[in-house]
């Protein structure tokens, strides 16, 4: 593992991805950071009075690939498998939709990071045949609460907003409310199974 | 509780404060008064505590009635100030009598006026803070007229009787940034070309972020770069090899390289720079 500054704030820890959801819980255990924010293979850290790079160093010298933590969260989501592109999902990776369903509902994923809009979790653990690439033309409205898929990801979009992932079914568990204790629904670390049921 | 009344806007008029810490990891950013500086001086001078909201004018006019006695200060891009009519001077404490018309209107330069009010403004508080943020579109909305805006009375101290000029960024002279080189720097083939070359303020500026014109840096690799955190002054280099500085309500991961990053008092001076402004980065590293 590598850290580096950023910024005079902040400090991007450089590790493999299956050490980031151990060093996200050890940084977050520490309580020493303003911010901690997971990625695929980094976890930034931000303070608001200077943290020494060794220090941070020292915190994260016990961090293994093999360290097993406290597992996160489990949570199950309700989902309606009636995306508008299920079909094409089908198609494009040479399964049934029932198929489709079956891997996607079997497998539980891990909440890994944020980005693009307020509580859009990229959840890690799609199963390779599911992979495919984002849409050659982004929708400009996606609704919220969409489930979708796209390269190793799947995702709920939490908000309604544009998006380029391949829609496969729809949740009406509330994503993300900027006005709940908890704004997001899932955080980096939790574990999602994805539970299928009927409008 | 008194309270104001805004009875004319036009441009983006946004409530700011010190903005929401603890949320990037579920892709909300800080937020908050860009030009911290003009936005804490305006709270100084009325005697309010630092992390107390108020009025971020993007060169916008805008007009409030208050029911009772109020102190204000506007501090940030020269305005003219007219409490009935008449003309007061910025950078002051300044007494609106109730029942007064208080007018703002922006100059010619600099790009954000603060405006403060004795006791804070309350606005719509969205985890743990006021501020609108463009990106996320959360916090109190823009300013409209027709809003009423109860005021606090909060305050850490007496009111300031200092005239206490800000600096403003005139547009003609090259403006100095202070940046740090950021983990990715050695990725790009001629990052050094970022602290010797003069670059430009574009059109293309909002609180998201301010992209910049001039010589184009070179990530040296095809590799596709992992998402990552990306923090406030952030230099990305996206596909087309110029710069854009995040502000305050930047993306919380990014997949382009960030080159460097520029201090929280270069941002302040940023938040001034209207497009076409000529800037210079220094190696503060």
């Amino acid at each position: 593992m590598k850290v580096s500054r950023y910024g005079w704030q902040g400090a991007l820890i450089e590790c493999s991805p299956n050490q980031v959801s151990a060093l996200n819980s050890v940084c977050l255990k520490s309580g020493w950071f303003s911010e901690v924010v997971p990625a695929e293979c980094t976890v930034l850290v931000c303070w608001t009075s200077e943290i020494p790079i060794s220090k941070i160093e020292s915190l994260i010298a016990d961090i293994s690939p093999e360290i097993s933590l406290n597992p996160g969260r489990l949570i199950e989501i309700p989902v309606c498998y009636d995306g508008q592109d299920l079909d094409e999902v089908a198609q494009l990776t040479g399964l049934s939709r029932g198929e489709v369903i079956e891997i996607h509902t079997n497998t539980t994923f891990d909440a890994a990071f944020a980005g693009f809009a307020p509580g859009f979790m990229y959840c890690t653990g799609l199963p390779e045949i599911l992979q495919i690439p984002r849409r050659e033309t982004p929708r400009i409205a996606v609704p919220a609460g969409s489930l979708a898929i796209a390269d190793t990801y799947t995702a709920i979009y939490p908000l309604n907003s544009p998006g380029g992932w391949n829609l496969i079914g729809t949740t009406t568990t509330k994503m993300f409310d900027a006005n709940a204790e908890q704004p997001s629904l899932l955080l980096p670390g939790d574990r999602v199974r994805f539970v299928s049921v009927t409008k | 509780m008194s309270k104001v009344t805004i009875t004319d806007v036009s441009g983006f008029i946004t409530l700011q404060d010190v903005g929401r810490v603890g949320y990037a990891n579920i892709a909300v950013p800080t937020s908050g008064a860009f030009d911290q500086a003009s936005h804490h001086l305006a709270n100084r001078i009325v005697g309010n505590f630092s992390g107390a909201c108020g009025f971020e004018s993007l060169r916008g006019k805008f007009e409030f009635t208050n029911d009772s006695d109020l102190v204000i200060s506007v501090t940030g891009a020269p305005a003219s100030v007219r409490i009935n009519g008449r003309e007061h001077e910025m950078f002051r404490a300044v007494f609106a009598p109730a029942g007064s018309v208080v007018n703002v209107s922006p100059g010619n330069l600099g790009m954000r006026t603060y405006l403060a009010i004795r006791g804070g403004i309350i606005g719509n508080q969205v985890m743990g803070s006021c501020s609108f943020d463009e990106l996320s579109q959360i916090g109190t909305p823009p300013v409209k007229a027709g809003d009423q805006f109860e005021i606090e009375e909060k305050v850490s101290g007496s009111i300031g009787g200092d005239y206490l000029p800000g600096s403003v960024v005139n547009g003609f002279e090259v403006v100095e940034l202070e940046a740090m080189p950021a983990p990715r720097w050695s990725g790009f083939s001629n990052a050094e070309i970022l602290f010797s070359s003069e670059y430009q303020v574009t059109s293309s500026i909002n609180r998201v972020g301010m992209r910049l014109n001039g010589p184009e840096l070179v990530w040296n690799t095809q590799a596709r770069l992992a998402s990552e955190g990306v923090v406030m002054g952030a230099i990305q280099i996206p596909a087309d090899g110029m710069p854009l500085i995040f502000g305050p309500d930047h993306p919380t991961t990014g997949g382009y390289p960030v080159v460097a990053v520029v201090s929280r008092k270069s941002l302040n001076v940023l938040a001034q720079c209207a497009p076409g402004t000529k800037v210079r980065i220094r190696n503060a590293g």
